[in-house]
């Protein structure tokens, strides 16, 4: 496709012909002016909607996609804002996403130097690192005769993570290295209060004490003491290279819910151990994005 | 890439009720034209699609729709006899439509209903080429698109009119089909045999053929017949304003018609040289007319018609039936010595039963006559003296002694009786007779400097041949009703007089107010009215072939091949909307209110404030406010409006905001009072 868009007929504009043909003949077989000139208006209006249609999607652009990643059998949910820079209003626009079978949500309307947010989803997708070139734009023209698409490029990558699925319990901790900074929060053994320093996961502060008038105080538990834990390829006992990233993803969802600190490590990398947000995600990544082809 | 899926069609209860009203408007014209019941079953059935819609009720099913599709088949046929035709075609085409739109269920639908109420409008354009009616056909096409707009646009609502938008859209393809017009080559003749149209069917006016018994009551149609010009400024005195169309010689006692030697070009008028010509030129209303009129007698004709035998106007083969051309009369002319065999024969010919006291009549005068102008005196006087009356509403005659009982007993009748029953009697006595079918008077319209001839002008008379003379024109209705001739005197004084458009309006408006204001008023509009219409169908109507080629050639350029013109041409308009939609792609609508700064700032600079490019519109007539401190309250106030409208949330313009910028930049003074 190119560029700037494709302007097609549509069936209607087949019916447009034969009526045109059927005019034009009984015009001149009758040698009637007036029907002569109504065939040609309508030959006319044909044409300033194939003009129209050519126009119809020309001046948009497509700004800040943003696109969450999800876990395996979910729904990925782009969202994008359609700017209008001619100054014209643009009606019943239709938008999908370009994917090998594109849905088309819509219609909208995009007001003149205006813009609008809209969100394009697709689901059932297979884990992986997947690609969003851009999306394509339907309208048809005025009349109908003709319908226009449009390809705006993006360019995008975005997640699917391997589903969560397995249950096997997490491996046991490797001695590890403690002056890797690492905080650590989980384990069993309540051993004090510290004070809460905003940044800080709310889940342990003592709420009642709280309620009870006293500053935010942390609740501190040991347990596991100065052990690291590492998921580890090798560690999954499944046979399907799939269920196996699926075992990694979710034991790194457990300790990512547990605020758990965790280095991942996979035939070809290590990641190192740590915690929070960013790094869960990178790790998921990694899984999703994983050839598992030469993995044993 | 791989084939787009379509978006699933949505049509909406807003554009089924612009499709409903602009079909009813298609549908509307046709009421005079196709038969009631297949209007009433259209109605019907577009009413229950309107139920359907409006109150839920359930859809036909396939069945239904079969049954429908085939009693309306079977209606047509056993009306029509046929489905081919334009009468049948056309009814077939309404019906067609409505069913279609009783079971449309998707966009493709809805468009193909569309599109054959585009054909019904064409349809009734074939049948009617007046301004009206492309007015009319014009307003529901704009209907039609807005209805596919409508459809095209599903967020459209009341608010939102398409009817707006139809409308520049209908302006915007006028020019280009205003353009194919005129240039899309035009073909000689029909492509394929017209079904033969039956011209009988006008209740009132012209026809080829007379039936004196039948006619209770005559129609007085106003509509125009044909409008005649005489360039030469020679026009002809108001007793010799005979236009004639058909020569009918065969009877057989009632009914006279044009019999076999029509079409024969032999004895025709030999041209006088020493008789001036009366120069005529026609042009026609109805299309499809096949009968072509002149002042007696025709001599010369330009090429669309000819002349044939009996002195009446054809038109020439397998062209279109021209709508206007040109003829050269001669008044009174000297025809050939004798009278052919075949064609005495013929205008001799009588009926087998008549009457014996209608041949005792004829058979009276051949005895006390003379000679042949006796005969024809005696039954002029015969019809002056026997209490004849005139009336366009004579009663039923009875089949079996329409003459006698005509002649002796009810002796009314309007110029149909009289010519038949005339003719008849100078046969009895033995002279050859012919019965002349045309126009007679006509009303003069000093605007245009024509003569109108209308339906009710519509007059038959009588040809005799006298020995030595030739055909003689005689009418025994001016006999009955002399009044009958006058009717145009008046008019024609102007025509005489020279008649080259000096007519002095002005003095045209004193008569008025010394005659009855509004009539004479009403009478002028009319007049107006009419030479418009004269125009629209000598411009537009009787545009052809011929004067396409008159307009190439003004403009210097000379097709040869008409196909290879009507693909440039349509290559051209292609390649048009390609270069104009490039162009256009990159142009941003300019923002109004940018406009109007644009506008303020020549003022401003003009009174010697310059904006420095690296100046914002704010600082720049904020900078104005503080040099024009009279005026600062003003400018300040346009800056905020300005500021609001291009910088503001809501950047497309709100209207009331822009015309109040436009007029305080329009209102504000920038010198000191």
């Amino acid at each position: 496709m190119n560029r700037n868009g494709r302007t097609r007929p549509s069936v209607s504009a087949l019916i447009l012909l034969l009526v045109l043909l059927a005019a034009l003949a009984g015009a001149m077989n009758y040698g009637n002016n007036m029907a002569f000139f109504l065939t040609f208006l309508l030959f006319s209006l044909g044409l300033v909607d194939l003009f129209l249609a050519r126009l119809a999607l020309t001046g948009l652009s497509c700004q800040e996609i943003a696109c969450q990643p999800v876990f395996a059998p979910g729904t990925s949910e782009f969202t994008l804002n359609l700017i209008e820079l001619k100054g014209r209003q643009r009606n019943a626009v239709f938008l999908a996403a370009h994917l090998d079978e594109p849905e088309f949500s819509g219609p909208w309307t995009i007001p003149a130097s205006g813009r609008i947010s809209l969100s394009a989803a697709k689901n059932g997708l297979p884990r992986g690192r997947h690609s969003l070139p851009g999306i394509i734009l339907l309208t048809f023209s005025p009349l109908g005769f003709f319908t226009r698409t449009r390809f705006l490029p993006m360019k995008r990558e975005f997640y699917v993570y391997p589903a969560p699925a397995g249950n096997q319990p997490w491996p046991p901790s490797k001695g590890g290295l403690k002056e890797h900074g690492l905080e650590r929060l989980g384990g069993e053994d309540f051993t004090g209060f510290k004070r809460y320093r905003p940044g800080e996961p709310q889940q342990h502060i003592d709420w009642k004490g709280v309620a009870k008038g006293r500053p935010p105080l942390v609740k501190l538990f040991s347990g596991g003491g100065d052990r690291e834990l590492w998921f580890s390829w090798q560690d999954t006992a499944q046979k399907n290279p799939e269920e196996r990233l699926s075992q990694l993803s979710k034991w790194i969802v457990e300790a990512d819910r547990n605020e758990t600190g965790f280095g991942l490590e996979l035939p070809e990398l290590k990641v190192a151990a740590a915690a929070g947000v960013t790094h869960t995600h990178h790790c998921l990544a990694l899984l999703a994005a994983a050839d598992t082809r030469h993995w044993k | 890439m791989k084939k787009t899926a379509m978006p699933r069609s949505i049509i909406t209860l807003f554009a089924m009720k612009w499709l409903f009203f602009s079909y009813f408007l298609a549908l509307l014209p046709q009421f005079d034209r196709l038969p009631p019941w297949a209007l009433l079953t259209a109605l019907g059935i577009a009413g229950w699609r309107l139920l359907i819609d409006l109150r839920g009720l359930p859809r036909p099913g396939r069945g239904i729709m079969l049954i429908l599709t085939l009693g309306i088949s079977a209606m047509i046929l056993l009306y029509f006899h046929t489905f081919f035709g334009l009468l049948p075609g056309s009814t077939g085409l309404l019906l067609l439509s409505a069913l279609k739109l009783l079971e449309l269920k998707n966009r493709r639908d809805f468009s193909l209903v569309a599109l054959l109420s585009f054909f019904l409008l064409l349809t009734f354009l074939l049948h009617d080429q007046t301004i009206p009616a492309l007015l009319y056909v014009l307003c529901s096409c704009t209907f039609l698109v807005a209805s596919l707009l409508a459809l095209n646009n599903p967020l459209t609502t009341k608010k939102k009119n398409p009817l707006r938008r139809a409308l520049v859209l209908v302006t915007t393809a006028l020019p280009l089909a205003l353009i194919f017009f005129f240039f899309f080559p035009r073909n000689r003749g029909p492509l394929f045999l017209l079904p033969h149209e039956s011209h009988t069917q006008y209740s009132s006016g012209f026809r080829d053929f007379l039936r004196p018994d039948q006619v209770a009551r005559l129609a007085q149609s106003k509509e125009i017949a044909f409008r005649v010009s005489f360039p030469a400024g020679n026009p002809p005195q108001p007793e010799d304003l005979y236009f004639r169309g058909a020569v009918l010689r065969h009877t057989d006692g009632l009914t006279w018609t044009r019999g076999a030697r029509e079409g024969r070009p032999r004895e025709l008028l030999q041209p006088d040289d020493s008789v001036s010509l009366v120069e005529q030129f026609y042009s026609l209303t109805k299309e499809n007319q096949n009968y072509f009129f002149a002042l007696d007698y025709p001599v010369q004709t330009s090429r669309a018609v000819r002349i044939v035998n009996g002195q009446v106007l054809r038109k020439t083969w397998s062209d279109f039936t021209p709508t206007n051309y040109q003829v050269f009369s001669q008044l009174s002319g000297e025809w050939p010595e004798e009278l052919f065999d075949s064609e005495r024969r013929e205008v001799l010919q009588l009926p087998e039963k008549i009457a014996p006291e209608v041949r005792q009549l004829a058979q009276s005068w051949r005895e006390q006559a003379g000679n042949q102008s006796d005969i024809m005196a005696q039954a002029l006087n015969f019809f002056a003296e026997q209490g004849f009356r005139y009336t366009t509403r004579p009663g039923l005659y009875s089949e079996e002694d329409f003459l006698s009982s005509f002649l002796f007993r009810k002796k009314r009748g309007f110029c149909e009786h009289y010519a038949a029953a005339f003719t008849m009697l100078m046969r009895l006595a033995g002279l050859p007779a012919r019965v002349v079918v045309g126009y007679q008077g006509g009303v003069y319209n000093p605007v245009g400097n024509y003569l109108a001839v209308r339906q009710s002008d519509a007059h038959a008379w009588t040809e005799v041949w006298q020995e030595g003379r030739g055909w003689i024109r005689i009418d025994p209705t001016a006999v009955v009703i002399p009044e009958r001739l006058s009717i145009g005197s008046e008019i024609l004084d102007y025509l005489k007089s020279g008649g080259e458009g000096d007519f002095d309006f002005m003095a045209a408006w004193q008569r008025a107010l010394r005659r009855g204001f509004l009539r004479r008023l009403l009478l002028e509009i009319n007049h107006y009215i009419d030479v418009i219409n004269n125009k629209w169908n000598l411009w537009i109507i009787s545009f052809d072939r011929r004067e396409q080629r008159r307009l190439f050639r003004s403009l210097g350029i000379s097709p040869k091949n008409p196909f290879l013109m009507a693909l440039a041409l349509i290559c051209a308009a292609l390649a048009l909307i390609m270069a104009l939609s490039f162009r256009f792609r990159d142009r941003v609508k300019v923002d109004q209110a940018a406009k109007a700064f644009g506008v303020l700032q020549k003022r401003l600079e003009n009174s010697g404030l310059r904006k420095i490019s690296s100046e914002g519109s704010v600082t720049f007539l904020e900078k104005a406010a503080r040099c024009f401190p009279h005026a600062a309250g003003e400018i300040r106030e346009i800056k905020k409006i300005h500021a609001e409208l291009r910088f503001g949330r809501e950047r497309a313009g709100r209207p009331a905001e822009i015309t109040r910028l436009l007029r305080l930049i329009k209102k504000l003074q920038l010198k000191k009072p």
